[in-house]
């Protein structure tokens, strides 16, 4: 299974309309993407953490994946999910995350400030941990703050689209994922691809190759794109449908026990099967050392 | 005595569909076919190479280019097919990859994507893998259409005459 967890949704703030144009290109973007062998990914609503968010759950997510990609879908097996992206600058303007992440599959954080970084790394609930590549980073990352991030569970992502860009944003790009990489001493890291047309999808080998370049050690890279960022979505997807993290009941083939490879996702209208996690100390990092008996 | 090491990357030209509209029923197929299309003829071995060249001295500099130019080389390409395999020393592999992935235009001709396939040590290997995977990619077509396609046949005729080829160099 290949992931990719960053495709734009064209949208940038909820007062904003969907073109039908813009929809067709994503969904270009899909298919292409599906051509280079993804299985599943994830589309992304940016939006600012101090934007007023609607009162009703249901108009929370404006994707819709059912409705607009319930058809390609099901012709090409391809697994969509939702992300929302919060950029955070000034902490104390934004509101709870519980009632956000209820209406996304994935929750991610993109700081723009020092304080909005602290807020991120150490509080919110988040599954991932972005930046803009494309442009200084907000702070001098420590490697204090970015691991304890990453033992608590949360991921960092790449978004390699910005090398395909310009050479300014690519250039700053390279510097970037280096001190990524850096302070997060190769730990958590997952990479998305944030293609705004076809032409900036790339395949497995060619990020890899890329990645590796920059510093990142090559089994990390290959698994930054297939376990790791699995990993993501079934967090994302226990933290709305599950008790404790633990057990999720609902959805799924009978005798098919894999949360993580699940095709079906979890659906409260299928046959019920309860799944326990198993308690995997690569995943799990630190937190199974101190469960060690 | 340690014999040069080389590897060969197999490539694909994929043009993604960006002017027509894409319809919500578009099949496993029907997508397949979109992307994978003949190449314009100014699409040509040395286009090629020339491209990969000025896309590792645009990305690596001076010395990046000049450490693998040393044995970079374009073994085959075929317009009909859009696939070619590249020939470049085995230290330096990743960085020709990369050059690969970072290029968006061959020449004049732009909105396409270098898709690098496979990289193995030998161009038998690679001439197989070639002829296997393209030959499963005409399968899924054709379990959905019912038209022929003698694509695969094409390539696999190439790829045999470059295989003499090389035996006879190696005589």
């Amino acid at each position: 299974m290949l992931v990719d967890l960053n495709v734009p949704w064209p949208q940038s703030s909820y007062m904003e309309k969907v073109t039908p144009q813009a929809i067709n290109n994503l969904t270009k973007t899909l298919t292409t993407l599906h051509t280079l062998g993804y299985t599943h990914i994830a589309i992304n609503f940016t939006v600012s953490h101090s934007e007023k968010f609607p009162n009703d759950v249901k108009m929370l997510n404006p994707i819709d994946i059912k409705k607009r990609f319930g058809e390609l879908m099901a012709r090409t097996g391809l697994k969509l999910y939702s992300r929302i992206t919060l950029i955070i600058d000034d902490p104390s303007k934004g509101q709870s995350l519980s009632k956000i992440s209820q209406a996304f599959d994935v929750v991610a954080a993109l700081p723009i400030s020092e304080k909005g970084l602290t807020l991120s790394t150490t509080n919110l609930d988040i599954d991932l941990l972005t930046f803009q590549y494309g442009s200084r980073l907000p702070t001098f990352l420590k490697h204090k703050s970015i691991c304890s991030c990453v033992n608590r569970g949360v991921k960092l992502e790449i978004v390699y689209g910005y090398a395909l860009r310009d050479v300014q944003s690519r250039r700053q790009f390279v510097s970037n994922v280096r001190s990524v990489i850096r302070s997060s001493r190769f730990r958590g890291i997952v990479i998305g691809s944030g293609a705004m047309s076809p032409l900036e999808c790339r395949n497995i080998l060619g990020v890899t190759s890329l990645i590796k370049n920059l510093g990142l050690p090559s089994d990390k890279c290959s698994k930054a794109m297939g376990d790791l960022a699995s990993l993501v979505l079934l967090n994302g997807r226990l933290r709305n449908k599950s008790h404790k993290q633990t057990i999720v009941a609902g959805g799924g083939e009978e005798d098919d026990n894999d949360v993580v490879n699940d095709v079906q996702g979890i659906d409260d209208n299928q046959t019920v099967k309860l799944v326990k996690r198993t308690m995997d100390p690569e995943q799990l990092g630190h937190a199974a050392k101190r469960h060690k008996p | 005595m340690v014999r040069l090491k080389s590897r060969y990357i197999l490539f694909e030209v994929l043009y993604p569909p960006t002017d027509v509209n894409v319809e919500e029923s578009m099949s496993k197929a029907d997508i397949l076919l979109a992307h994978h299309r003949a190449s314009p003829a100014d699409v040509s071995i040395k286009s090629i190479i020339q491209e990969v060249r000025r896309s590792l001295s645009l990305n690596l500099g001076d010395y990046g280019s000049a450490k693998c130019s040393s044995l970079l080389q374009l073994k085959y390409f075929s317009n009909r097919t859009s696939t070619g395999i590249i020939r470049c020393h085995r230290e330096d592999c990743d960085l020709v990859i990369m050059a690969l992935m970072l290029m968006a235009r061959i020449g004049d001709v732009g909105g396409l994507i270098v898709n690098p396939v496979k990289v193995s040590g030998t161009i038998k290997k690679i001439e197989q893998f070639a002829v296997r995977r393209n030959s499963k990619i005409l399968n899924l077509i054709k379990s959905s259409q019912s038209s022929q396609f003698s694509d695969n046949d094409f390539l696999i005729n190439d790829l045999e005459k470059i295989e003499n080829e090389n035996e006879n160099e190696n005589d």
